[in-house]
């Protein structure tokens, strides 16, 4: 037996590496998606004030502080027991969307477009942003100024773009200024044409790419996600839903509050990252995705005119559910113009301005629970506290924890159909690292942990030694 | 004229790492009124920066220096574009940031890298002694260096 060790795995945020188990005959058995980095935030914020969550909460991630922010705030607001204003309610939604740009641009044009553009099997010195701006200056530009437009609009509304504090407890610490719902929505149609613009070059490429579709952890499985009432694309608020791979509802309507009753926490002993999956089916049957492609999945609409034009394009790709997890690049460019046009909604309402933002209140539960759909899914905190208010335990669960059992079998899908024998071209590993990226998984959350980029691919033999080793 | 970019950055968790974002910080509330200097507190650099930077006359980053600097002192260099071998996603340092200008917009201004020398980067608020002593020098430095801009001469010599 051997064994293909890729470490770190690249172009995703945080460490972790991937083996890959062969048998004598060179073909692959077995593979893993190993997270090897800790940090324990769940454990460190114990003894601290309650109130002191979003702000503590916001530091696990350099590049999703603000959805930590929304769900550890939307935790604090059950311990307080309030409901809060409108206006703030809103301008937390617009903060969360502007996230969702900025994140899945990020992805999107950062780690991912170098494939598209360049190639999975393109010289990997020049498989990067660089490559994509000396061929694509215009799509590499597109990719930073629709970042910048997500992280404007996080600075403009929370002070700074990184580790914002103006979600707290309760509400927000300040009102919209007028003259920044003016800066936003005058950057609004130039960040709808690049989104226009890119998902009408991404739907071209996609020919190019019909290996990787029928192999990216293409396989039936569950889906999870917050929709509204009316079954709609929900990001803030709404009900969890879980269905099946033909779309049929499995569990509706359930209170994010009750999420310990369905969902489980499994622990392997190869990866920092747990596997969560759905109770009533067990371990690991239980397997579900969350994230772009699942939203979409679910959503009866997105509830904006042009991005629920995509969404029905993006339907006619299967039959029935979208099952390819190479379309979550696809899902993110439609979730992208969602985002741009509902922000673009909010701030054309008056109330938006409303100076009456936050709710002020005394702790009225001992448990409190925050749900809301971050780039990469489903995003829960947990807090118990006790009667000083400090927190007694935190439980996160983080979206790419969800997609975890997937990503594995995922990468075994990629493995077995690309890898063949003891010499693997470095194409072939950049897609096994590829499948992993179509999740945009981003570990420093995940296992709260923080770090930087690190792949390592490891081919292993029969007898356990390590055949082929890659490290970037 | 084009506008003078200030970018400094660095952990404002990690001690001595925040002497970059401090003196953007002082440097922010001196060039106020000077809408012909955008200053930056930044965590770190990062690609948006990039249009800004090539949209500028000159460009001074300000950063934590370990190893290469006693404890406070300073120590001003040219940067230069990078060549593009590095694989980079969301994390760039200054040479990177420049030729990302070049890539994406066609230009990248001289530049210069203010560094000072740190004592520790472990977690905290504070400067040390020497590092928090430093930090009037780098903001006259800095301001020097647009004044020698301003007035023709070359940066980057100090």
């Amino acid at each position: 037996m051997q064994t293909v060790v890729i470490d770190p795995v690249t172009r995703i945020e945080g460490h972790s590496k991937i083996t890959i188990q062969l048998d004598d005959h060179g073909m692959v058995q077995d593979a893993h998606f190993h997270v090897t980095q800790f940090r324990g935030f769940e454990k460190l914020c114990e003894g601290r004030p309650f109130y002191e969550m979003p702000a503590l909460m916001a530091r696990i991630c350099g590049i999703c502080p603000v959805s930590h922010l929304i769900a550890s705030a939307k935790a604090c607001d059950a311990i307080l027991a309030v409901r809060i204003p409108e206006t703030a309610e809103k301008l937390r939604r617009i903060m969360n969307l502007a996230q969702i740009v900025q994140s899945h641009a990020l992805s999107f044009f950062h780690l991912s477009s170098p494939d598209f553009l360049l190639g999975m099997d393109y010289d990997p010195a020049k498989r990067n942003i660089f490559g994509v701006a000396a061929h694509s200056p215009e799509l590499a530009r597109d990719g930073v100024r629709l970042r910048k437009f997500g992280q404007e609009i996080i600075e403009l509304l929370g002070g700074k773009r990184i580790h914002p504090a103006w979600v707290v407890p309760g509400g927000v610490s300040e009102p919209l200024k007028v003259e920044y719902r003016d800066q936003i929505l005058k950057s609004i149609p130039e960040a709808k044409d690049i989104v226009f613009r890119t998902l009408a070059w991404f739907k071209r490429q996609l020919e190019n790419f019909r290996e990787e579709i029928r192999t990216f952890a293409n396989f039936p499985s569950m889906f999870m996600a917050l929709t509204k009432e009316d079954g709609n694309l929900a990001f803030y608020k709404g009900w969890l839903r879980i269905v099946d791979a033909d779309g049929e509802i499995i569990q509706d309507h359930i209170d994010p509050a009750d999420y310990e009753e369905h969902i489980g926490e499994a622990v392997e002993p190869w990866s920092y990252l747990k596997s969560p999956y759905y109770k009533p089916m067990g371990y690991p049957k239980g397997m579900y995705r969350v994230g772009p492609l699942a939203r979409l999945n679910m959503a009866k609409r997105c509830g904006t005119p042009l991005a629920d034009q995509e969404l029905a394009e993006f339907r006619e790709l299967e039959r029935r559910f979208v099952l390819s997890s190479f379309y979550y690049h696809y899902a993110r460019l439609i979730e992208m113009l969602f985002a741009v046009e509902r922000i673009e909604a909010y701030l054309e309402e008056p109330e938006i301005l409303g100076k009456h933002v936050r709710a002020y209140a005394g702790p009225n539960n001992y448990n409190g629970v925050g749900v809301s759909e971050a780039p990469r899914g489903t995003l829960i905190h947990n807090y118990k506290i006790d009667e000083s208010g400090l927190i007694k335990h935190a439980n996160l669960i983080i979206a790419t924890g969800h997609n975890n059992l997937a990503m594995n079998r995922g990468v075994l899908q990629v493995a077995k159909h690309f890898i063949k024998g003891r010499t693997i071209p470095e194409g072939m590993l950049n897609r096994v690292e590829a499948v992993i990226r179509c999740y945009d998984p981003c570990l420093s959350c995940s296992t709260h942990a923080m770090g930087q980029m690190r792949l390592h691919l490891e081919l292993l033999g029969a007898d356990g030694e390590v055949l082929s080793e890659m490290k970037r | 004229m084009p506008p003078i970019v200030v970018i400094g950055y660095g952990n404002p968790l990690r001690g001595d790492d925040a002497i970059g974002w401090k003196a953007a910080e002082a440097l922010r509330d001196v060039y106020e009124d000077d809408t012909a200097v955008e200053v930056f507190a930044s965590h770190q650099l990062n690609p948006e920066m990039a249009e800004s930077v090539a949209e500028a006359g000159m460009v001074i980053f300000i950063d934590a220096v370990a190893d290469k600097l006693a404890a406070g002192k300073i120590a001003c260099e040219s940067v230069h574009p990078a060549d593009h071998s590095s694989a980079f996603s969301h994390q760039l340092d200054p040479a990177t940031l420049l030729a990302s200008a070049i890539d994406l917009y066609g230009s990248c201004p001289r530049a210069a890298l203010v560094g000072i020398g740190v004592r520790s980067c472990d977690l905290g608020h504070d400067l040390s002694r020497e590092v928090q002593a430093a930090l009037p020098r780098v903001i006259t430095e800095v301001r020097q260096m647009i004044e020698r801009h301003r007035s023709g001469r070359r940066v980057g010599s100090a």
